[in-house]
């Protein structure tokens, strides 16, 4: 019966002593977490993001090619059929393509995008065309048909936009 | 001055808020008339979740998507059961005082952290509504679904397929469609969510659709306390509070621009709120705690694919435990709108990803080195992340607790994670895809349950299990010794609840 008891007892006093070790585990974790989280709520400017409309704070956001797209989700006409010829250079091509598909198909929907890598023979059916090369690259020989919009310079790309005539 | 859209925004995510756990708390009254503590705390997620689904039904219908369409339904329910509703509000904020009361007895340490959550829930509001959507993912998949979703009023997956990629007559270089890049089959829950947000406010405002992540935070924390306070106490449930609201990696989810606007800190809470539910029910819960799992798992298997495993685990042990709640209008609803989808992906033929790339013949020689590719990969993620290696160590910890522990009321949970876990390692061995590159999210989709599964096992078994009382906290024994003897324990506020209903 004494056996017994000590063996309880004894097997308590290690539940507690486990119990003890992760209390240690969650407490220094929970030190770690303030200190990440006070970083954070320290660094924040919380006066800048009250007064920043947040159109405003996405236009400025991203690249070049990005910031063009939201000028021209708020101007092209949503009815537009967009041609994206995509000639940039970056050191990764297909995640370079990819990026310039998505963030058209993103911004301008309900706007239909196809895009090419390289500017030939437009079909028929575009309204717009938007060309984004990089700086140096030769400029785009504008289609019949179509005159040029617009063209943003940036620092690494250039983006034309091309307006078909009468559309 | 503060900008003005900015100021609305901070209005309307709160109000959005409201009207999810408006709607969650009516389906959760109907499920249960007093429902657990741990299954209210669920009932926003539950009521974004059911919003989601009714558009996808109004589309099939042609309803419009509408503020009006939208909520109406609710009001006219809420008018209904005006006053088992009013009872069960009246009690939730009973609840919230009491709490609220027990906090002044707090110390200084617990004060700073429960201040310091506080504060990190409104920075990461702010953060979600003002910061601009740049996460890849989020511009290709979720918010371009929810974008097509809302313009067109309906699960309108068929055209973004059909999107051209390329001028007609021309290949291009990179030979993947659009379709198959934007993931048509990732289940449709996380973008129908953020097109509810956009039909309430009458449009697509990309930054407010962000706003549905705060629904996932305020679960994610309420779930946490309702679950370990009752057991370890406010103290150090307050501490496990700020864990599930301030690691790291839910810093990642909800801050960091090109990280938010992602399904995976939606379906990890999701999960998080099943698993909760879940515990309670295996410690002999009421029922309702049964179907809140299931139901819960299902919200977790419309996020992402990655919740149907715990969804058909969570079945299986209902099945086993409490069959016959198996036929509740609930799970069956919950269990059709999972398989709704998983019918429509089929039909439509949007199964992209395909688990097994390799041939049978070649899975021999293929899969050990594999496994051993990627369990060295995993190793050493732990090792240099130190975001992950905390969570690493938090189930390293929990594992040892329940393992060497008696009758731990965690066992359930590590189970259900640990399967996940190995799910996980298995699908990435057979079909190791883009392995190297989500090991960020799956650490996301892990924390909330990592989080709870370390505060179940640091708590002492309750009274039912044999546990002696006085190793309870002490708000909790007056509780449990009055259980122990048939007594059941009502506050003054309680009572005038129950009067209303």
């Amino acid at each position: 019966m004494a056996s017994a008891t000590a063996h309880a007892n004894g097997h308590r006093a290690t539940a507690g002593h486990r119990r003890g070790i992760a209390l240690v585990f969650v407490y220094v974790w929970a030190v770690y977490a303030l200190v990440q989280a006070g970083n954070l709520v320290t660094s924040e400017n919380y006066l800048q993001a009250l007064h920043v409309a947040p159109r405003a704070a996405q236009g400025a956001a991203g690249d070049g090619y990005a910031q063009t797209l939201i000028k021209l989700e708020r101007t092209l006409p949503a009815g537009d059929h967009v041609l994206l010829v995509w000639r940039r250079q970056d050191t990764q091509p297909a995640v370079s393509f990819w990026y310039g598909y998505f963030w058209a198909t993103y911004w301008l929907y309900p706007r239909t995008v196809d895009i090419v890598t390289t500017a030939g023979a437009v079909d028929g059916s575009y309204t717009t065309l938007l060309d984004v090369r990089s700086t140096g690259a030769p400029e785009i020989d504008v289609p019949a048909g179509f005159s040029v919009n617009a063209t943003y310079i940036y620092s690494d790309q250039v983006v034309t936009v091309l307006r078909r005539d009468h559309a | 001055m503060p900008n003005g859209t900015v100021l609305l925004s901070l209005v309307a995510i709160p109000a959005y808020f409201a009207v999810c756990l408006l709607v969650g708390r009516l389906l959760t009254q109907l499920l249960a008339n007093r429902p657990e503590a741990v299954s209210v705390a669920g009932a926003p997620l539950l009521g974004a979740a059911t919003l989601g689904v009714q558009l996808w039904l109004y589309g099939t219908a042609r309803i419009p998507w509408n503020p009006i369409t939208l909520v109406l339904p609710w009001l006219i329910l809420a008018w209904i059961r005006r006053q088992p509703l009013h009872a069960a509000l009246v009690a939730d904020w009973s609840r919230l005082r009491i709490e609220g009361r027990a906090a002044q007895a707090l110390d200084t340490f617990a004060i700073v952290v429960a201040t310091l959550t506080g504060i990190l829930m409104f920075t990461y509001l702010l953060n979600l509504i003002t910061e601009p959507l740049t996460g890849f993912d989020a511009i290709s998949m979720w918010f371009f679904k929810a974008k097509v979703f809302f313009l067109s009023q309906g699960l309108n997956l068929s055209s973004i397929g059909g999107l051209g990629t390329y001028q007609p007559g021309d290949s291009g270089p990179f030979h993947v469609t659009a379709g198959l890049i934007r993931n048509l089959d990732y289940p449709p829950l996380f973008s129908l969510m953020v097109a509810s947000v956009y039909a309430l406010v009458g449009g697509v405002h990309d930054t407010l659709g962000k706003g549905v992540d705060f629904i996932f935070i305020i679960v994610a924390a309420a779930t946490v306390w309702t679950s370990l306070a009752p057991i370890l106490g406010r103290r150090l449930a307050m501490i496990f509070m700020f864990l599930v609201t301030a690691v790291p990696t839910v810093q990642t989810a909800l801050d960091n621009p090109i990280d938010t606007g992602y399904a995976d800190y939606g379906l990890g809470v999701a999960m998080l709120a099943s698993l909760a539910n879940l515990q309670r029910a295996w410690s002999g819960g009421q029922s309702s705690t049964w179907v809140l799992a299931i139901v819960f798992a299902s919200i977790a298997a419309l996020l992402k694919q990655e919740g149907l495993l715990l969804l058909v685990l969570v079945m299986l042990l209902a099945a086993w435990r409490a069959r016959q709640l198996l036929a509740s209008p609930a799970v069956v609803a919950s269990i059709g709108v999972v398989s709704a989808w998983e019918v429509t992906a089929s039909m439509h033929g949007w199964r992209a990803h395909h688990l097994l790339n390799d041939s049978l013949a070649s899975l021999p020689s293929v899969l050990p080195t594999r496994a051993v590719l990627i369990a060295a990969y995993t190793v050493m993620v732990v090792i240099h992340d130190g975001k992950v290696l905390w969570l690493a160590a938090a189930y390293g910890v929990s594992v040892w607790l329940v393992l060497r522990g008696a009758r731990s009321t965690a066992g359930i949970v590590l189970v259900a994670l640990t399967l996940q876990f190995v799910a996980y390692f298995a699908v990435f061995t057979l079909n190791p895809g883009e392995f190297v590159g989500i090991v960020d999210r799956l650490a996301i989709q892990a924390t909330p349950g990592l989080v709870l599964l370390l505060g179940l096992a640091i708590a002492v078994p309750s009274a039912r299990s044999g546990t002696p009382v006085r190793s309870l906290p002490r708000d909790r024994r007056q509780v449990v010794l009055a259980e122990q003897v048939g007594v059941e324990v009502i506050d003054r506020a309680d009572v005038r609840g129950r009067e209303l209903e």
